[in-house]
């Protein structure tokens, strides 16, 4: 059988939608860095919704990457699997027992810097 | 250097090599979590957006995909445990082991509002790799 593999970003194997991913750095017990897909607000078009664009779940009528309904026209969040990925910087809180999102950065080197001005 | 940018470049791939990164899956992908937005990380999937999860999670494949390329089929699963009160949106499936890492993320078939304290299910569905087109 002859198979092509789909190009699906720098970093990730499109699998239909999802992703591979990978490297988390712990800073002590409280911070973390991970890296991954940017996520980014636009507003809804044809354009944006190819395939080629955008990943496959992203349609008409389906749920964009924050849970609300993608309608043509109106804004929608979504991951950008396809373009550079960046740094997301995380804070554990001890109140919410869960890690909050406390930045984002394009490249690891600010990241860990960001990182290290929350311990404070 | 990069391989998938090499197998990029391939006209034809073996059936194996596209069963590579499911089986990874099928081995290492043992946690399921229920987000309340889509993850675009490890830590987002497990905590920064679970409301839930089901660890042990099983699966059946790698196997033809229709209508092209291969797949692999995560088992129903029953007994999960709800740990937050929200809307669930997404599912995602991760390699919870020392070198955590996020696998696959996708919208569940219908948003479901659930409360901590309880229990999900979730029916069989496929993770799959198309061929090109």
């Amino acid at each position: 059988m002859v198979r092509q593999l789909r190009q699906g970003g720098r970093r990730a194997a499109k699998i239909e939608g999802e992703t591979m991913k990978r490297e988390l750095i712990e800073i002590g017990t409280i911070l973390r860095i991970e890296n991954g897909p940017a996520r980014k607000t636009a507003t809804a078009t044809p354009e944006l919704l190819d395939d080629k664009v955008t990943a496959s779940h992203y349609k008409i009528g389906s749920n964009d990457a924050m849970g609300s309904p993608i309608i043509l026209g109106e804004k929608m969040t979504y991951l950008d699997y396809y373009g550079l990925w960046v740094w997301y910087i995380y804070k554990y809180d001890d109140e919410d027992c869960r890690w909050l999102l406390g930045g984002v950065e394009t490249t690891k080197e600010l990241a860990l810097i960001a990182a290290h001005l929350l311990e404070d | 250097m990069n391989l998938m940018n090499f197998l990029l470049d391939l006209v034809y791939m073996n059936d194996l090599l596209y069963d590579l990164p499911l089986q990874e899956i099928e081995t290492s992908g043992t946690r399921l979590d229920i987000c309340s937005a889509e993850p675009a990380t490890y830590t987002e999937a497990t905590s920064t957006y679970t409301l839930g999860n089901k660890t042990g999670i099983t699966y059946t494949g790698p196997a033809d995909r229709t209508p092209n390329g291969r797949k692999t089929t995560v088992d129903a699963i029953s007994g999960g445990t709800v740990t937050g009160t929200g809307t669930a949106t997404h599912w995602a499936i991760s390699k919870p082991t020392a070198t955590t890492a996020l696998y696959a993320t996708k919208t569940l078939a219908s948003s479901q509002a659930v409360t901590s304290g309880n229990t999900f299910t979730l029916t069989a569905f496929d993770i799959g790799i198309p061929d090109a087109t």
